[in-house]
Formats: structure tokens, sequence, C-alpha cells
């Protein structure tokens, strides 16, 4: 049953620690709809093209926020591959990372991303950037079907 | 001139001012129904919430009363002492006076106490009998039900007043049951309170009233007084028989606004409100009239407004009718006038007109005519008034005349030549206009006639110009002919005539066509009709026999009909351009031959390109002969073969080369060694066209391998010269040179010569040998040793002459002379070979035995030996002494020579390892460089990326802490929590601040000319909103602009001006003064302050990244912002300071070139 859950938002970070925040951040936001965390870059590639959950891609996740920085398969690999797939490319990506190096965010707005977000040290920052990331993707903007 | 049609009625100014007054009323009426409609409103408006508050006074009224009993009955005391009287008759003053009070207090008519059986047992104000029959019977029914109530109003019997009764029941709480003791009867005047009440209309208003009515039975009973009527109450009473009067539909049961007839019939505005908890309703109401009567005065104003409108339109329209017909009379006025001068000027051009001009009746006669007229035909005005139109002309055309005029009735005007007559009877050609017009009074022909004497003569002349095309035609250099259609010759110009003689008319064009030709098949789509123009060639033979070719441009001569009836043709001579072209075409076969020819080998190839466009062979498309002498590969099976194929390699030789030049067109020569055929060719490449080449080589592998030979005699030469090392004569000298030199010597003197190195063996070959020794004594083995041996004593170096001694083998006289270079001994010249008296026959003969030669040859050839005088040949000796010294000379030099030659090239070829060293180590350290930044490049990504997400963590977790744990902390808990998030912070700023400073380092640089005054300004207006309620003077002078990149510059301004802010805000008032002082080739810009200032002592440590000289408590800061100033400044090739002082201030300066000079600079770096 694990497999056909709806899940709202598809997290992509490797730090625990940031990964425990933003997920405290939606939840203390009450956009706790359903978020799935993945930690890998590979996994995520798994994750989102895999045979057995290909079909559910189609519908959800409302979000994707994505990480840059991950294990084996990087941020930019997985954006590239989400953007470059006639099924995937529509579900909108956030990038949230640490960098603020330009190149990295010329190249994710070259391969299509839908938002850039760089994560601010101060948590009440972040939060609120969490927020406003998790009400305008997920609960205000209006997707194709 | 324009001249607008004035009607007498101007109708459409009428119209205009009929829509404006239509427009204008039904504004007014639309204006003053839309006030009335809000006047019904507002007034319907204040009716209701005038019916609204008297409902509320009156239910609140009410309820006051009856709180009023309710502290009378509610109360313990009082019911102690009702219970008292009632029972044991005390206490009677008591309740007297508490009755008393209460009367007093509210304004009750009286209020008596009555016990349970309906008796009234005490009383103040009122009568103790006065509880009539109804009261009695109302008693009753409330001892029944006591409760707190009022009675209707009604009249009392005893009084005759209007009453109103509020019974209060008297209640006594024993154990669970509720007792009547017995009833308080309160009576209330209305006169007093309830109707002044009712009456009072809030607003000022002549007919406004409010009233209370009831309906009993089928009748309305008004219950108070009314404004307009006296002694109603309760006494009034109106049948219900009109639906639309306002108490009626009261009376209904509607509430809400109405419009209607009151109880006087008059018309008025009403709000109907029943009272709650009453039989009562309610009408407030105010006169339609007074309701209407400010709406009427406002109407009034309304369409007096409109009246002035509706006037002043009309006043207006009026003006601009006036105005226009004025202005129609004057443009009238001026027509006139202008028609009057138009007239004057017809007239004066029909009298002075150059034409003559005469008008005819009906009856042909003149009745007027121009001066022109008079004077051209002779005739006094007087005369041509007499004469008739058949008169101008001669007899022989009057005829036609009729003809002419009865044409004219059409209308239309006619222009036709004739002749006319003069008085004199001279006739003259005319040109006649003439047209018929038709007025009131009748019709009239006016013409207009021109003399057209010198005209015609004109034409006459033009006749004469085909005379002088003809002429023109004669004088063209090339032959114009013309033919008709039996191509029969039927005329020529001059050309024509040269080239064909002068019977070439009436001839066919075949009659000079030369050998078999098809020009008149050429020719003939011309006569069909189906050209017009054909260009042929044909040889044609020439008046004096020769041939020559002709190039004709045939054109078709047509008829009217459009048929051919010849053609006209020119034609040029072109047989030299011809044979010019067959020189040409055969050039090409001389080119061909000379290719075939030459040495040189030749080859033309194709490049074969792959499908990316990249060269990957080349196709031998043509080679010559020598290619096959060089290559020795056969032509055949060159041609057309591959590259890679013919000489068996993978890849075509020099491919990429030759693609180049195939490419780019850019001739290209070099020398290579060419592995496969082991030869060295010097090759120059060539493109005929795009992706074609062509090579010329020459086999150079002979005289590379001279150019070889060289270059070891010269490093050969290049060892130090002295007596041991290894030197050469034939090293020193080219051998053939000194070989003639010998040669010539032993021809002049006449004896033999050879060099031979110091141990004798020849270098050159003998020159003049005598037979005996080359033939007799050398072919022998003993002989040549001893001539060997003979030859090296010969050559031992002398200085001051040569060596003369005799042959130590055979006897002859021998002479020598020693070659060295410098030190070292090379090679000896010898000569000898002489025979003098002197010598000793007998002992040679001797020697011809030990040698074992023929005696009889040896004796022969003994004699054939040139004799000479042993004086002579001292003689040659001493000159030979001098040739070898010289020679030896030369061969010194020539060694110093070589090694400068050889000093040189070490030296450049030192020079070319130092720079290739050179090159190495600036590759190299480029590459470390690169290396190094992207290292560092790394290095602060992985900063940016990975420092900052543990901070998050840090302060994330910290505030999380906080927020939900912090019940469980105490004060220094929290504290301390808020020092890691401090903290955090500060490090979080400090990341950035160092990212932002490397990042200026790697910034790629733009330069633009920027406006600092401009910059400045917003930059302060930007950082001034931090410190707003701060006493801040700001100077800003005018600053030159410079070229720079503006973001960074920027960054410069921010830095240094909120640095200025932030230590000097202790400050009470802070002064900030920014100002550049221009210098001769640079600006320097300043940003000055008043604040705490530091020592400078330190100034070192300012621009030092990290460095601070404040305690982060006094002033916050990461000490990177002057550091990143430093670096933008230097990155424009400037430089920054600072000067201050302890508590006075600081002064930061930072200089750019100017733009000029920046130019400069840039221009010559």
């Amino acid at each position: 049953m694990l497999q056909t859950k709806i899940v709202d938002i598809l997290l992509i970070e490797d730090s625990p620690t940031d990964i425990e925040l933003t997920v405290r951040a939606l939840k203390k936001n009450h956009i706790s709809n359903e978020i799935h965390v993945i930690s890998d870059g590979a996994e995520a590639l798994e994750y989102i093209f895999g045979s057995e959950t290909k079909a559910r891609m189609n519908n959800n996740p409302k979000v994707i926020i994505l990480d840059l920085k991950l294990p084996k398969v990087d941020g930019l690999e997985i954006l590239k591959r989400l953007k470059g797939d006639e099924n995937t490319k529509i579900i909108p990506v956030v990038v949230m990372t640490s960098s603020k190096e330009e190149r990295d965010i010329v190249e994710s707005y070259k391969l299509g991303v839908n938002s850039y977000i760089v994560k601010p040290v101060d948590f009440d920052k972040f939060v609120n950037s969490v927020n406003e990331l998790g009400m305008y993707w997920v609960l205000l903007n209006e997707a194709p079907n | 001139m324009k001249l607008i049609n004035i009607k007498t009625i101007p109708w459409t100014l009428l119209n205009l001012f009929f829509g404006i007054v239509v427009s204008i009323v039904l504004l007014g009426f639309w204006y003053s129904s839309s006030i009335e409609k809000q006047f019904k409103n507002d007034a319907k408006k204040q009716v209701m919430s005038i019916g609204d508050l008297k409902v509320q006074q009156i239910t609140s009224w009410l309820n006051e009363r009856k709180a009023d009993a309710r502290v009378l009955s509610g109360n313990k005391n009082n019911i102690k002492n009702f219970n008292d009287f009632l029972k044991m008759g005390k206490d009677k003053t008591k309740l007297l006076e508490m009755f008393r009070l209460y009367c007093e207090n509210y304004d009750y008519a009286s209020i008596s106490l009555i016990d349970t059986s309906g008796k009234i047992k005490l009383s103040y104000g009122g009568r103790e009998d006065s509880l009539s029959q109804l009261d009695a019977l109302q008693i009753q029914h409330f001892i029944a039900e006591p409760t707190l109530e009022f009675s209707e109003l009604h009249i009392s019997v005893f009084t005759e007043d209007v009453t109103q009764d509020l019974f209060v029941p008297l209640l006594e709480q024993i154990n669970d049951t509720t007792e009547l003791l017995g009833i308080v009867l309160i009576r209330i005047d209305p006169y007093r309170m309830l109707y002044p009440l009712i009456q009072n209309w809030p607003t000022e208003s002549k007919t406004g009233e409010t009233l209370l009515l009831k309906k009993e039975d089928s009748e309305v009973v008004f219950l108070n007084e009314l404004r307009h009527k006296s002694n109603t109450a309760l006494k009034f009473k109106l049948p219900l028989n009109k639906a639309d009067a306002i108490y009626h539909k009261a009376t209904n049961g509607e509430e809400g606004v109405f419009e209607g007839e009151d109880y006087r019939g008059v018309q008025v505005l009403a709000s109907v409100r029943k009272i709650p908890g009453t039989s009562w309703v309610m009408v407030s109401k105010i006169d339609s009239e007074e309701i209407d009567q400010p709406l009427q005065e406002q109407a009034k104003i309304v369409w007096i407004i409109v009246i002035l409108l509706v006037v002043i339109s009309g006043i207006t329209i009026g003006i601009y009718w006036r105005h226009q017909r004025s202005k129609y009379y004057e443009n009238l006025l001026k027509l006139e006038n202008e028609n009057k001068a138009l007239s004057k000027h017809v007239e004066h051009i029909v009298k002075y007109a150059n034409d003559i001009i005469i008008l005819f009746d009906d009856q042909l006669s003149v009745i007027e005519v121009n001066d022109q007229a008079c004077s051209t035909y002779g005739y006094t005005k007087e005369e041509f008034l007499k004469m008739n139109a058949s008169d101008l002309r001669p007899l022989r055309f009057r005829e036609e005349l009729k003809k002419i005029f009865s044409e004219y009735e059409d209308g239309k005007g006619r222009i036709y030549e004739t002749t006319h007559i003069k008085k004199d009877g001279t006739e003259f050609p005319v040109e006649v206009s003439g047209r018929l017009f038709k007025i009131e009074i009748g019709k009239y022909y006016q013409t207009i006639i021109r003399d057209i004497s010198e005209r015609k003569t004109a034409e006459d002349a033009l006749m004469g110009l085909s005379l002088r095309n003809e002429a023109l035609l004669a004088s063209v250099p090339d032959i114009i002919m013309e033919v008709d259609n039996n191509k029969i010759y039927t005329w020529a110009n001059k050309a024509g005539y040269d080239y064909f003689g002068n019977e070439v008319i009436g001839k066919s064009a075949d009659y000079y066509f030369e050998g078999e030709q098809d020009v008149y098949n050429m020719v003939q789509p011309l006569f069909d009709g189906n050209e017009n123009i054909i260009y042929v060639e044909s040889w044609q033979r020439r008046h004096d026999g020769e041939i020559r070719l002709l190039a004709w441009w045939c054109r078709v001569l047509k008829n009217e009909e459009g048929i051919a009836i010849g053609a006209l043709s020119t034609a040029r001579d072109i047989t030299i351009w011809k044979q010019t072209e067959e020189i040409l075409r055969t050039s090409e076969g001389k080119y061909r031959s000379l290719v075939e020819s030459m040495t040189e080998g030749m080859a033309l190839h194709e490049v074969i390109y792959d499908d990316k466009g990249q060269a990957i062979d080349y196709r031998i498309e043509d080679v010559n002969p020598a290619f096959e002498k060089h290559i020795g590969i056969p032509i055949e099976k060159a041609k057309g073969a591959l590259a890679s194929e013919l000489y068996g390699v993978s890849y075509a030789p020099f491919l990429n080369e030759y693609a180049k030049v195939a490419e780019s067109g850019v001739p290209y020569s070099f020398q290579i060694y060419f592995p496969p055929l082991l030869k060295h060719f010097e090759i120059s490449v060539f493109s005929p066209e795009k992706g074609w080449f062509a090579t010329v080589f020459t086999d150079i592998t002979d005289k590379k391998r001279m150019e070889e030979a060289i270059e070891r005699r010269i490093i050969a030469l290049t060892n130090p010269v002295d007596s041991t090392e290894d030197l050469k004569f034939e090293d020193l000298f080219n051998l053939n040179e000194i070989q003639n030199i010998q040669d010539a010597f032993a021809k002049a003197t006449g004896v033999a010569s050879i060099i031979t190195d110091i141990e004798g063996k020849p270098l050159t070959k003998p020159s003049q040998f005598c037979d005996l020794c080359e033939n007799i004594i050398r072919k022998t083995e003993k002989g040549l040793a001893n001539c060997i041996r003979s030859d090296a004593v010969l050559g031992k170096t002398t200085l001051d002459g040569p060596n003369i001694q005799h042959c130590l083998s055979g006897g002859l006289w021998d002479g020598g002379a020693s070659i060295k270079a410098g030190e070292k001994h090379i090679a000896n010249w010898l000569i000898g070979q002489i025979y003098d008296e002197s010598a000793d026959k007998e002992s040679m003969r001797k020697y011809a035995d030990e040698i074992g030669a023929d005696k009889e040859e040896f004796s022969l050839a003994l004699d054939k030996v040139t004799r000479m005088p042993k004086e002579q040949f001292e003689n040659v000796c001493d000159s030979l002494f001098l040739f070898a010294q010289k020679l030896s000379d030369m061969a010194l030099q020539n060694v110093q020579q070589a090694r400068l030659i050889t000093k040189q090239k070490l030296a450049d070829e030192e020079i070319r390892t130092l720079n290739q060293e050179l090159e190495e180590r600036v590759i190299k350290r480029t590459e470390q460089l690169e290396a190094s930044n992207k290292e560092l490049e790394a290095f602060s990504y992985s900063v940016s990326h990975d420092l900052r997400s543990p901070l998050r963590a840090l302060d994330g977790f910290a505030r999380i802490l906080m927020d939900e744990y912090s019940t469980n902390l105490d004060e220094e808990g929290t504290r301390l929590l808020n020092v890691i998030i401090d903290n955090s912070q500060i490090m979080g700023n400090l990341i950035d601040d160092l990212l932002a400073f490397s990042r200026i380092s790697r910034q790629e640089m733009q330069s633009h000319p920027i406006d600092m005054f401009k910059m400045v300004n917003s930059v302060f207006t930007e950082l001034n909103q931090f410190y707003i309620g701060k006493n801040i003077v700001f100077n800003l002078q005018e600053i030159p602009n410079i070229n720079g990149d503006s973001s960074m510059i920027r960054q410069v301004w921010i830095n240094l001006i909120s640095n200025a802010l932030k230590f000097s805000s202790t400050k009470e008032e802070q002064v900030i003064a920014v100002g550049c002082m221009v210098k001769e080739d640079e600006n320097i810009y300043f940003v000055k302050d008043n604040g705490v200032g530091f020592n400078m002592e330190y100034s070192n440590k300012l621009f030092g990244v990290f460095q601070r000289l404040h305690s982060m408590k006094d002033f916050e800061g990461t000490g990177v912002g002057l550091a990143l100033v430093q670096r933008i400044i230097n990155r424009h090739k400037g430089r920054v300071w600072g000067e201050g002082k302890l508590k006075e201030g600081a002064t930061f300066y930072f200089s750019i070139k100017d733009k000029e000079s920046q130019y400069a600079s840039d221009k010559n770096s």
C-alpha cells in the first residue's frame, strides 16, 4: 500500500538536520500534507523513474524540494533527468540548497528549475522560506492535470 | 475662395438650436426628477427614523414604569409593612408617606392599596371610592391572576379624566407557597407624561406629528391629544371606511412608511409602527406639502437655470449666425472685386493677346476682334465688324467653312489648320481653335487663330533631317547594310561600301559568303517574323579579296501591316578578336607543355572529406612526367589513386598541411623528408580552387646531403685550433677550388704539383706530373713509399722559406711548403720533378733497379722530365712558399670564422633553449595557477555549502529548544542558548562576507561610465534608513565620474559610508563628508566621519581580512569590509588608505585614475 500513497512533497535532501528542520518548518505551518524524504541521489532517481513508482509520479507530488549536494547522483543531474522526461517535466521542482554560487543558480535555471531558494542560516528565516515555498507550491499553485 | 451658401432661413442653425433646447430641457427634467426621488427618500427615512425613535421611547417609558412597580413590590420591608397594615392596621402613616414619595418622584396621579377582596384600603392622591365599576371588575380579574400589568387607557368614571392604571401584585412568600397580600394600583395621568412624550417632534416641522391609535370594533380611536384637533384623547373616533387612509392601514396591522390621508383628510407621509406589548399603533407623519415645499423651490431654481441656458445658447447661435452673414457679405464683396479684376484681366488678355481672337455670331458675322487680329489681317476693327467668316479665307477654302462651323454644334472645341488671307491679299497658314458657346442672348462662335507660318517653315526644315540621318549612318564606323526580302542588298552606309565595294547594291548577300555557311538559315526567323534581332558571325570576302569574320546584328524591317520586308544589319569586323581568342586557347596548351616539360614534379589533387567535413585523404587527379622521375611511380598508376593507397601508408602524407591550403587558398612551402621514398623534397602547395590543391616539388636529396656535408665541415672546424686537435685540410678548404689553383700554378710554372697531408698522402690530384714519377716510380711499391716519405720530409714546417731538396725517390729536384692553420700543420704543397744538369744520371738508373722498374722505360721517361736551371726552380719554390703561407692564413681565417658562426649558433641555440624553458615554465606556472584557482573555487564552493549546513542546524535546533522547552530552562539556560544562536549568526555573516571577498577577485570586471554623485547619493539614502532618528549631517560635494565596474564601486561606497555611519553612531551629531580631490592623472575620493576614529599606529591592520580595531561589543562587524574595498580598488588599479585620530574621526581615501589617463594606460598595456 505504501507504493500507492499520495505524496504531496518529495524532499530530496541528505543532511539529516536539514531534513528535520525542513519537515519541522512545514509542520509548523500546517503544510504537513504528505512528505516523503529521500536522502540519496540514486535512490531518488529510482523512486522517480523506477517501474513501480512511475505511474504514481504522473499524478503527484505537487512539488519536489531538491538539494544540490547529494550522495551518488547530484541534484543538478536529478533536475536534468526530471526536466528532460515528458512525464516528470511538469512537476514543479524547487532547488533548496546552501549554495549561493552564481553558477549553481544559473545552471539550475538553465535546466528549468521552477524556483531556487538559498537556505538561510537563520532558522526563523528558514522557517519563513519553507513556509512560503510550501504555501505557494502545495496550497496555491494550480498545476496542470 | 470658398463661399458658404447663406440661406434666408439658417435651418442648420435653427435645428442645432432646437436640439440644444430639447436636450437642456430633458436634462432639467431628469435632474429635477432625480432630486425629487432623493428628497422623497430622505423624507421617508426621516419619518421612519422618527417613528422608530418614538416607539423606542414609549416602550422604554412603559418598561420604566414597570420597573418602578417592581421596586415597590419586590422590597421585603415594603411587603412586611403592607402585611402589617393589611392584617393589623399598623404603619398606615409610613405607607402613605411612601406613596407620596412615589407620586411626587414619578409624577403619578395616585397610588392606592387594595386588599384581596377588592376594597381600597389606603390611597394617596386619589379618592378611596374612586374605583369605578370597570376598575372593580378589572381588579377582580387581576386578583384571580396576579401579574404586573397595565390597564388600557380609559376615561375615569369619576374624574372623567383619561387615565392609565398599573396593577402591582403584593406577594408574600411563605414556605413554598406564594400568597397574594393585596394590590397596589398606580394611576398614571397620560397628560403629564405619555402625551408630551408622543407629541414631541424631534425636528423643526410645521406639520410633523406623532399619534397613537387603536382599533375598537369598526372604528379607530385616537388615544392622545392631536396637533391639529383638540380634545381628542379617546374621544375622537373615525369610522374605518377609507382604505387608503393612514389610520385605516394602521389598524389593519400594516407596518412601514405610507402615503395617504390622515384624520384631517390631508395628504401625509407616515411611518406606522406597533408598540410591542400593547394594542397601540403609533403613526409618525408629516404633511406631504411640507416635504414638497423645498423640492418645489429646488425645481424652481432648476427651471430658471434651464431657461437661462436656453437663452444663452439662443444668443450664442444668433451671434454666430450674424458673424457668418457678415463674413458671407465680406466674401461676396471680395469675390465681386476679384471678378472685376478678372474680367479686366481677360479683357486685357483678349486685347493684347499674341493670338488672334475673333467672335462670330450665328450668321458667321464678325462681332468682336482683338488688336492682334487687326494688326495681322490689316483690317481696322470697323472693317472687321462688317465682314463675314468666309472673307478671311482665300476663295478656294471657302466651301468647307459651313461644314466646319456646323461641326461646332456638338459643343466641343476643334483645332484645325487652314489658310487665311490678309487685306493685302497675302495668304498665310493658320491654326484655328474654335468653339461654340450659347448664352441667353444667342449663339456665338469664338475662334482663336494663330499664325503658324514660322512653324510651317520649321516643319519643312525637319523634312531635311532624314538626309542628316543618312549622313549619320554613313559616318558610323560599323558596317550598316539593308537587304530586302530576297536578301539582296538595297542600301549600305559608307563603311558598307568600304568593305564590300561600290557595286554591292543589287548583289545577293551570299555572293560575299566564304566557304559553306549556314547564315541564311540562322537569320530566317527574322523574315518569318519570329525574331526581331538575330546575331550571327560569318566569314565574308572583302572587296580586296581578303576573308574576314564579321559579326552581324540583324534587325527586321516591317511594313505597316507588320510583314517583314527586309532587314537592317550592322556588322563589325571581329577577325582580330577571333584570332586573339584562338591564341588564348592555344596558350593553355602551352602551359600544359610547360608543365609537361618542367623539371619539378607537379601534381593536382582533390581533398577527400568524411561526413563531418574532416579531410581524410586526397586523390591524385593529374601529374606531370617529372612526377614519375622524382617519385618513381608511373603516371598511369598515380592518376586517380588515393594518396594513402599510392604510397602504402595509413595516413595520406602531409594531409594536414595540404587540407589547410585547399581550405584557405593560402600558398605554403616546406622542406621535408619523405620516408616512403627515402628522399628529401621541397614542396610548394597552392590551391587553384576550394577543395583542390596542386603541389610542385623538387627532389632535394642531393642538395640536402651536400648541406649536411658542409654542416659536418663546420662542426669539424669548431674545435679550438691547437696542434693536438684533429683539423684537416679538406675540412677547411673546398678541394675543387684548391685543385684549380694547383693546376693553374703547375701549368704556369711548368713544374709538377700536388698537395698531401702531413704524412705525404695526396689530398689533390697530381698536376703536370711527369711520366717518370707518375707512371713508373709511383707504380712500384717501393717507389711509392719513398715518394710519400720524401713528400713528408719536403713539407716539414719552415718559417723562412721553402724546402728544396733532391727527391728521396728518384733524385729529381723537389720543393715544398707547409700549410698550417694557426699552430697546426695540416698539409704540404709539393712541387718539383725538375731535372737539371747537376743530377747524377747513373745513380738514378741504379734507383730504377732498386725499386724494380724497367730500366729502358725509366731512361726514356727521364729524358722527358722537365728541365730547368736550379735558380729558376728556386724562384718557383719561393713563390710557392708565399702561396702556401697565404693558404695558411686563409685556413686560420676559416677556422676563426667557423668558430664565430658556431659561437653564434651556440648562442642562438642557448637562447632558443632558454626561451623554450621559459615558455615551459610559464605554461607550467599557468597550469599550477589554474589548478590552484580551481582548488580555491572548489574550496569556496564547499565552504558555501558545507559550512553553512551545520550552522543552520546549530541555529535551528537551538531555537527549537528555546521555543518548545523554554519552560524547562532557567534564565541562565536561555542566555546560553542565545549565545549559541548569536554566534551561529555571526559565523554565517563571516562566511557570507568571506565568500563575497573571494568572489570579488574571481569576478569578471566590466567597465562602464559611473555617475559617482548619483551612486553616492543612492547608497547614502539606502543606508540612512537604518539610522532613522539619528542626527546625521551628510555633506556630499560634486564629485567627478569614473569608468569602472559599477557593482564593485558601489560596494566600495556601501562599505565606506556604512563604516562612517557605524563608527560615528556614538556621537550626538554625526557628520559624514564625501568628496574628491582631482589630481593630475587620478581622482582621490574620500569619506570622512567624526566618529571614534582609530590610532594611526594600527593603520597597517585596517585592510587585512578579519582585522578589527574595535571590539564586537562596541561595534558589530566581520572585519571583511575594508579588505573588500582594498581588493576592488586594487582591481581598478587604484590605491586605498585611511587616516584617523582616536575619538576624532577617520577619513578613508581611494584613488582611481581619471577616465582619460585610465584609457591611456589601457592602451599602453
